[in-house]
This record gives structure tokens, C-alpha cells and sequence, in this order.
């Protein structure tokens, strides 16, 4: 196949309500290849889960309005018709939420809840079927399938059911995996379980993820590429090394500074950015960062195009007016956020 | 002989704290389950202490039971010299405004329905009453925690994750304590407003040389705020040490495996070989299996781990751990 | 799930013996006046009502009267004193009836309420909705016997489409036993469907909010599939126990309006019947066998409901 497997072209999002519309996204370009694993960093509204449902076609209803492009192996998902999109989903595009005790239907065993995805997009008879589902049970680390098959959502731990979220987006062997924020409400070893196997998702069966997360410790363990979204915009976006090493926006400094880490001093002052997330829908005039921005200087009252950042690779780019000496120079008075010399990565 | 060294602040001797377990056809309580179990440390004043631990491991029951919104079956707090384990809540009224508690959610934990300032004026000793002196007081701690002293006049409604945090801590200074024991204080906020808020409680306790119980899931968060560390596993302390040795060298396994699992933003971590990702799930104290509790999901558990369950032994160093097998030690 | 139900069972028996013993004090011990004299009917003689007092042993302590009461009303020998006419022999004779009644009612109570609760559900705030909606206020505000009476006015009594009133057993014909029964059925129904899919409607609002819903969605499931196996199945549990109550509710006596006004010989209008001459014993039976079919009725349900909804037998 020739062109990316996912890609999303100046996606906009607005949710129309009795007190007008609330654009949730604003403008969101991103692509995915296939076996690349790419973040989608951001904090709470900024966009970043209304994107991954919009891909699916999930935030579809008489009172959204979406805009811009959805390709997915090159057809377009965004006006496509609903039978389309019920085919892509599952055997093209699959997707594990944040909450995965809630998102199983509490009245159904696990079994059936996978097997009746396989048995919509495929022909295989009840006994195939369940084999199936067992099989993929097992390639999660399930423990005994053939009892949890029996099991409701409730009898489960969180990250049980997470692995049933997984071995269900998995069981039609779908080529992309949009997981949204799908350790967040796991404990940390649970947690770096799931994070290996999705991992092992892209390297050992060619899928592409699109991994949605708020936690850039998250994002340097497994991701690929990295598109950091602020206020339902893309800021920044490259790969993996450039945003730990070379980040170009002040909104990943501050993210990145932000963080107390294990490898810092204890009780050293954290770098913060002042202020909180603006609500979605609030940009006013220029760069939407500039309220929070410490660096923001007159030309900011323009909003700033998403800029390819002279000297990198494809795909690399940033949303800011300051120049690449500025940053890195700003950067460097900021306070050192972590850019320690990367161990070899692969 | 050696100095007497001076009492802490607060400390907790072999507290334990047992819920009923209904199970029998008439719903009568057929057994109890040891949510804390056996469970001794001490914070010195200025002193933080940091709780951390998965879920369902007991340090919110722990937390509550500090500050006595519940009563623990055994062990005893002292706080201040004085035990406090069981008195009545008339009787622990004073002594509650010297110890304060945070919570996790800043959405829930204010009264919405009342003005800020006067959530935070509710908070003040009796001394002050309400007049003048009550509003400039409410004006400083909102100055002191951040906020603008004419935000007084709103309701909690009005205000960010963020600031409604910084309002539950500004309650907590009201009342002047010696001790804030905060329960998560910072997990439901934002990467950028949690840095403000860890920021503000390291400020906070410089100026004010207040001791904290800092309880929370994240170990790098706990990492950064506290002193020494208690890791927390199935209702025990399985090790505890002062902050920077517990992370240079882990001596429980679980707290290495819980070290490996935190992600950091840094590359060099990235899929090393050398991490030891723990398999399984702590599951619940129900069904902690006999003996060592973390003993099914420890590489390095032997026979005498099903049997006997490991006591928390100290260590010349100041730390102990609860580990028939410790890691560093000769022979492991 | 044995333990869900066997503590279920025992807290019924509790409910059930509290019934007895309150029906009991209802009946004997609270009001003024003689038992034995409410029980012989007005106008009784004096050897009817010495043989009622032996007969009920009025002259006992209070338990041994509740004992006696209690065999009497379970063996069936509970005689009216008014007709002399043994009770549950009458009410073996209304049960067809109040059962046709009941049965068919809640098939077209439950299967109208769906149809609407779904179809206001697929378009909330739509011109069908809102009309559903005022529909529904209007059809439970208005009185049952209102309706009955209206209905009865204008398709019996103006055009005979149907008979106006009479019960026809089954078992003499069918078609006949369906033209009597068509009326009652509706009229007792229109209530009930007005209220059922409202409360269906918003309990598919609810549930088509559901994270496991979106789940069905990403899952590339068919809206049919969804909407049936998905938000109808969590949004049937609530109608279900309505249905349990107020089905027993009807069979237990609560069809004493519909029964009377058209003359269906039902238990309710036995009831209805014996309230008007004062006959005590058979309201008393009645209100005892009516209770403790709510009851039993009611228990049934909620384990059913267990077993849909499997949440629920960890609670309680």
C-alpha cells in the first residue's frame, strides 16, 4: 500500500448547544503509518479524545458539526455512509476506551460481548467463533479464557477488563488501534503490562496505534511520533527523540517541566506553566497558548500556522512564532527540562 | 548513653483496622478482612511522609484513620504526645484543627452551596472570631495559596480543578495545624496545575514548617515531596526508607517492580532490558493468597513465603523492609 | 445467585406473615363494635351471630383467633354469612375472568409501551415525542372508569362494535370471549402505556449514554443490533418491575373499577360487591390472597431481575 494508513487533515469538531457552538477542535492534521505507534499528548479539553472518537465516526449526531478530512487507507471516512463506516469498524479500526469496567455491557458475559463483533464482520460458524475469542483471550494474558468466557465485566479486576477491551478491538485483527487513555484509570504495573503488549501490537504484527494519553511518561516508553494537541489545536508534532530532546513549543516545555520525575533532585521547584487549560471552545484571538505562554511577545496576537521545523524531517512541526535560535535559546534560560542525552533508542 | 531524641509529632504503632465481610444468607458479618494491617510509622515536625501504593492497598482507610475519621480496631495513634486512638469526637474537636486533611477531589470535598471566604472562615480557630480580623485572615491564606483575596466572594463552582485545590488547602491553613494529611491531593488535576500545586505545598511547608502525610498512587509525585516513603501493599507497609535510598536501591521487590513501572519522560528508560515488568495484579485483601501477600507475583519468593508472612524489620540505616528475601542482601 | 434467592425468599415470608397479622387486626381487633356482628352482615339473628361467635372463637385470646383465621382462610373454608356461599368457591368462579383481564391487559400495555417508548426515543424533542408526551399525561390523568365509561358510551352503547359488558369464558367460545374482553383490555391499558414509555424512553435516553454502548457502536454493530441487544435489554429492567407490581396489583383486586363497569364477574367485582352489602369474609379473603399474590408476585420478579441485571445479587 502506498500513502500513510491513517491520515487527518485539518479536522474541526463543534458541538452546537443552547449557548452556541463549542468547537472542540479546531484544527487537528495528523498521519499514521502502518506498525508506528503515535501519541496524542495533551490535557484535559484539549481535544485530543474528540479527535479519536471522530476518526470512528462516534461523535457522529444532528448536532455536531465536523469538517476537514478523514482518510483511512485513503478513503474518506467523514461523509462516508454508516455502512461504510460499520465495516471499518472492527476489522479497520478498532478502539479501547479509558473506563473499561463501564465500557462492557454490564448485563452480558465477556465471552459473547467479543464474540458478537466477530460474529458481525465475519462468517465463521458458533464454535469457530468462540474459539476465536478464546484464542485472542489468551494472546492477552488472560488467565483460564475458557472460564472468563462466563465471567460479567463486574467479576473482573480494571485491568481484566482492559484486556478484554483489548482482546475485543482485537479479535477481527483490525489494522489500526486507537486506545484513549486506556491505562489511565490502571494502577502503574498494570499499566506497563498493557503499554508492552500494545507495543508488541506494532512491532510484531504491523499494526498502527493511535495512543491517546495526557502523560508524556506514557508517551517517551512507547511512542513513535508524537503530536502534542493545546485547545483542540495541533502545537507541535515529530518524532519521539525530537520532542524529549529538541522540543520546539513553550507549551511542551512547560508539559515537560511539569512533571516530577524520578531521576530529578526530590523538592526541586517543578517548571510550571501558569494558569489552567482553557475550557474547549475558548480560544479567543491569536495563539491560543498566549495567555499561558511566559515567551508570548506582539506578533502572538496573530495566530501562528503550523510550521515545518527548518533542518528536521517530514513531519516535523511546530505552531509558534519564535524562531528556532529563540527556542532553543528560551529554552535553555527556562530551566533545563530534561533534555539528558537520550540512551540509544530503536 | 545515648541523646533522648525529641517525641514526634505524630505516630502510629501497629495500627490495624478490620471491615466486616457480609457472606452468610442472612447478611450477618461471617468474618472480617484486615484492610490495614499492622501498620507503624512516625512524622517528625516539617516532616513529609509519603504513603504510596496501588489501589485497594489500604492507604486511604490508613489516611482516615490518621486524622480519626475512623476508628482503628488495634494499634494506637499519638499525636502531639497525646493518644488519640480512641477519644470521642467531642474530645478530639481541638485536636482535629492541628491536623488537617486535603482530599482527592477538589469538586466534591467543598461545600458548593457556601462563599469561599466563608469556607475558609468556617475553618478558623475560635479565637478570631468573625469581624475584620476574620475577613483579613481569609484575604491572606487566599493570597497564600494563590488566589486573589476578592475571589472570597464566590462560590466553589466558579473555580478551575486547580483552584478548588488550592481552596481545600487554604481551609486546611486556616485552621492552623501542625500536620496536613493529604490523600491524592493532586491526582485528578491536570501535568501543568499539579506542578503549581506540588510547587505551592513545598512553599507552604518551608514557610510554615508544616509536616505532611502525603498519600498518593504516583511514586514520582511522592518522590518528589517526601522525606521518607512507606510502600504500601495489600493492607501492610512492605518497605520503608528514606526517599532518595529507596529509590537508588529498592529493597522489596514490589518496590522495585513499581520503580520499573513508572513511566518517565525521559528516553533513556525507554524498553531497557533490564526492567522487570511485575506480572499479574495485586488483586484485593480478600484474596491475598497465605503468608508473604506479594508472594504470587514475586520472582523471588521461596517456600518459606507461603507460610510465614514477613515482619518489617529495621535496618541500621533507617530503613526497614518487610522481605524474607530482600534484594541487596548477602545470598538473595 | 442460590443465596440471592434464598434471602429473598425469607425476607417475602417476613412480609407476607406482617400482612397476615395486619389484615388480621384490621379485620377483628381494631374496629369497634363486635367482630362476630360485622361478620354475620347487618340484621343477623341472635343465633346466627351466637353461631358465629363459636365459629370464629371470638371468646379466644387473640392468638388462638389469629391461628383459627389464619387455617380458615388457607383451608377455604371461609363461608359468607350473607349468602352462605362458600368464598373461594366464588372466587375460583372470578378468577378466569380477572386473570383474562390482567394477562391481556399487560400484553398490550407492555408491547404499546414499547413500540411508543422507542419510537419517542429515536427522535427526542421531535414533533412524535412531544406528542407521545402530552399523549401520555392525558392517558394517565385521566380515570380509568372515565375512559371505560366514554369507551363504553360511544362503541357499545352508540355503535355496538362491541358488547356492552358480559364475560364469556374461554372455554364456551373464543371469539366471544375475545369481543368481551377487547374493551376492558384497552381501556385498562391506555394508563399504563402512557406511563411505561415514558419511563422506558428516558431509561433508553439513559442508557444509549452508556460507555458500553459507544463500545456496541466501535464494535461496527448494526443500529437494530445495538438498540435491541445493547440499550433495550438494560432499559427493559425498570418496565419489568413495574410490570411485576402493577400486574399483581390487577389480579389482587386492583381491577375492581374495570371489573364492575363492565360487568366482568371478576374478582375485583366480587370484591366491589361484598364492600356494598358489608359482606366481611370475602373482603377479608380477598385482601389476604390479593397481598399475598403481590408478594409472591413481586419476589418472582426481582429474581428474574437477578438474573438480567447480575449486578444485583451482589448487593442486598
Amino acid at each position: 500500500m502506498t500513502g500513510p494508513l491513517l491520515e487527518v487533515e485539518e479536522l474541526r469538531v463543534g458541538f452546537s448547544s443552547d449557548r452556541g457552538v463549542v468547537q472542540a477542535v479546531e484544527d487537528v492534521s495528523l498521519e499514521l503509518d502502518e506498525g508506528e505507534l503515535v501519541c496524542i499528548v495533551g490535557e484535559s479539553g484539549c481535544g485530543k479524545s474528540v479527535t479519536a472518537l471522530t476518526i470512528m465516526g462516534l461523535t457522529r449526531s444532528p448536532t455536531t458539526r465536523i469538517e476537514g478530512s478523514v482518510r483511512y487507507e485513503g478513503s474518506e471516512l467523514l461523509d462516508a455512509p454508516e455502512s461504510q463506516l460499520r465495516a471499518v469498524r472492527g476489522p479497520g479500526i478498532a478502539i479501547v476506551f479509558q473506563e473499561p469496567v463501564t465500557s462492557l455491557n454490564p448485563v452480558q458475559r465477556v465471552g459473547p460481548q467479543i464474540a458478537e463483533q466477530i460474529r458481525a464482520h465475519t462468517t465463521l460458524d458458533k464454535a469457530e467463533t468462540r474459539q476465536q475469542v478464546i484464542e485472542s483471550m489468551r494472546r492477552l494474558g488472560i488467565p483460564q479464557p475458557e472460564q472468563r468466557w462466563y465471567a460479567y465485566p463486574h467479576e473482573l479486576s480494571g485491568g481484566m477488563c482492559q484486556r478484554v477491551m483489548i482482546a475485543m478491538a482485537m479479535s477481527c485483527s483490525p489494522r489500526l488501534l486507537i486506545a484513549d487513555e486506556c491505562t489511565t484509570a490502571l494502577d502503574v504495573t498494570i499499566q506497563a503490562q498493557i503499554l508492552l503488549q500494545l507495543r508488541s501490537l506494532c512491532d510484531d504484527h504491523g499494526i498502527g496505534v493511535l495512543l491517546i494519553t495526557h502523560d508524556l511518561g506514557v508517551v517517551a516508553e512507547v511512542a513513535d511520533r508524537v503530536v502534542v494537541l493545546y485547545n483542540g489545536r495541533v502545537v507541535e508534532q515529530g518524532t519521539v527523540r525530537s520532542i524529549f530532546e529538541d522540543p520546539q513549543h513553550p507549551y511542551t516545555w512547560g508539559l515537560l517541566g511539569s512533571m516530577p520525575r524520578l531521576d530529578r533532585p526530590r523538592r526541586e521547584q517543578l517548571l510550571t506553566i501558569p494558569g489552567a487549560p482553557p475550557e474547549p471552545g475558548t480560544a479567543g484571538g491569536g495563539c491560543s497558548f498566549l495567555a499561558r505562554c511566559p515567551h508570548a511577545f506582539d506578533r502572538c496576537l496573530e495566530e501562528p500556522p503550523l510550521a515545518p521545523v527548518p533542518g528536521a524531517s517530514a513531519r516535523e512541526s511546530a505552531r509558534c512564532w519564535l524562531t528556532p535560535d529563540e527556542r532553543r535559546h528560551l529554552r535553555m534560560v527556562g530551566g533545563d527540562i530534561g533534555l539528558a542525552p537520550a540512551g540509544d533508542i530503536g | 548513653m545515648t541523646p533522648v531524641a525529641p517525641p514526634p509529632l505524630l505516630s502510629v504503632e501497629h495500627v490495624g483496622v478490620e471491615f466486616p465481610v457480609r457472606s452468610s444468607v442472612v447478611g450477618r458479618s461471617s468474618g472480617t478482612v484486615r484492610a490495614v494491617d499492622d501498620v507503624s510509622f512516625t512524622v517528625a515536625d516539617g516532616e513529609t511522609v509519603g504513603i504510596v501504593g496501588e489501589s485497594g492497598c489500604g492507604k486511604t482507610t490508613l489516611s482516615r484513620c490518621i486524622v480519626r475519621l475512623l476508628k482503628p480496631q488495634r494499634g494506637a495513634i499519638t499525636f502531639h504526645g497525646r493518644d488519640i486512638t480512641k477519644l470521642s469526637d467531642r474530645a478530639l474537636r481541638p485536636i482535629r484543627r492541628q491536623m488537617q486533611m486535603v482530599f482527592q477531589n477538589p469538586y466534591a470535598s467543598l461545600n458548593p452551596h457556601r462563599r469561599v471566604g466563608g469556607i475558609i472562615a468556617g475553618a478558623l480557630p475560635k479565637r478570631i472570631g468573625s469581624g475584620q480580623e476574620a475577613d483579613d485572615r481569609v484575604a491572606g491564606l487566599l493570597e497564600k495559596v494563590g488566589l486573589k483575596p476578592e475571589m472570597a466572594d464566590r462560590f466553589p463552582a466558579e473555580f478551575s480543578g486547580g483552584q478548588r485545590q488550592r481552596i481545600g488547602i487554604a481551609r486546611a491553613l486556616a485552621a492552623e495545624p501542625k500536620l496536613i494529611v493529604l490523600d491524592e491531593p493532586v491526582s485528578a488535576l491536570d501535568v501543568s496545575v499539579q506542578a503549581q500545586v506540588v510547587n505551592l505545598l513545598g512553599e507552604l511547608q518551608e514557610e510554615l514548617g508544616l509536616a505532611y502525610v502525603f498519600v498518593a498512587h504516583d511514586l514520582s509525585v511522592v518522590r518528589h515531596v517526601s522525606d521518607r516513603i512507606a510502600v504500601m501493599y495489600l493492607g501492610r507497609f512492605v518497605e520503608m526508607a528514606p526517599a532518595d535510598l529507596l529509590y537508588a536501591e529498592p529493597r522489596h521487590w514490589y518496590t522495585r517492580g513499581l520503580l520499573d513501572a513508572v513511566p518517565t519522560p525521559t528516553l533513556k528508560a525507554r524498553r531497557s532490558s533490564s526492567r522487570a515488568i511485575l506480572k499479574g495484579e495485586a488483586g484485593t485483601v480478600l484474596d491475598a493468597p497465605s503468608g508473604c501477600a506479594f508472594r504470587n507475583r514475586c520472582p523471588g519468593a521461596t517456600e518459606i513465603c507461603t507460610t510465614t508472612v514477613p515482619p518489617l524489620v529495621e535496618e541500621p540505616d533507617g530503613r526497614a523492609v518487610a522481605c524474607h528475601h530482600p534484594l541487596g542482601a548477602p545470598g538473595s | 445467585m442460590a443465596r440471592y434467592i434464598a434471602r429473598r425468599l425469607v425476607s417475602s415470608l417476613v412480609v407476607l406473615f406482617l400482612v397476615s397479622v395486619f389484615t388480621f387486626l384490621i379485620f377483628q381487633v381494631i374496629p369497634n363494635g363486635s367482630p362476630a356482628l360485622r361478620i354475620a352482615g347487618r340484621g343477623a339473628s341472635p343465633a346466627t351471630l351466637a353461631a358465629v361467635v363459636k365459629e370464629w372463637g371470638f371468646n379466644q385470646p387473640l392468638y388462638v383467633q389469629y391461628a383459627d383465621m389464619m387455617e380458615k382462610i388457607f383451608t377455604g373454608s371461609v363461608v359468607s354469612y350473607s349468602g352462605n356461599i362458600n368464598v373461594l368457591g366464588q372466587l375460583r368462579a372470578g378468577l378466569p375472568a380477572t386473570v383474562s383481564l390482567a394477562v391481556g391487559a399487560s400484553v398490550i400495555w407492555l408491547s404499546g409501551a414499547i413500540v411508543i417508548g422507542v419510537i419517542s426515543s429515536r427522535r427526542i424533542g421531535g414533533t412524535v415525542d412531544r406528542l407521545m408526551g402530552v399523549l401520555a399525561s392525558v392517558s394517565i390523568s385521566v380515570p380509568v372508569y372515565v375512559i371505560g365509561a366514554v369507551a363504553l358510551y360511544f362503541l357499545a352503547y352508540k355503535v355496538s362494535i362491541f358488547p356492552n359488558g358480559g364475560y364469556v369464558p374461554i372455554s364456551q367460545s373464543f371469539f366471544g370471549w375475545l369481543d368481551h374482553m377487547i374493551l376492558p383490555w384497552l381501556c385498562l391499558s391506555v394508563g399504563f402505556i402512557g406511563l411505561y414509555s415514558r419511563v422506558l424512553r428516558s431509561s433508553i435516553i439513559e442508557t444509549e449514554g452508556e460507555d458500553f454502548v459507544r463500545t456496541a457502536k466501535a464494535k461496527g454493530l448494526t443500529k437494530r443490533r445495538i438498540l435491541v441487544h445493547h440499550v433495550l435489554r438494560t432499559s427493559m429492567i425498570p418496565i419489568i418491575s413495574l410490570w411485576g407490581l402493577d400486574f399483581a396489583g390487577v389480579i389482587g383486586g386492583g381491577a375492581i373499577l374495570i371489573e364492575t363497569l363492565f360487568n366482568l364477574q371478576g374478582v375485583g367485582q366480587y370484591a366491589a360487591e361484598s364492600i356494598g352489602l358489608l359482606d366481611i369474609p370475602p373482603i377479608m379473603v380477598i385482601v389476604m390472597y390479593g397481598t399475598f399474590f403481590v408478594v409472591l408476585l413481586t419476589t418472582a420478579v426481582d429474581i428474574l431481575h437477578a438474573f438480567a441485571e447480575p449486578r444485583v445479587r451482589l448487593q442486598v
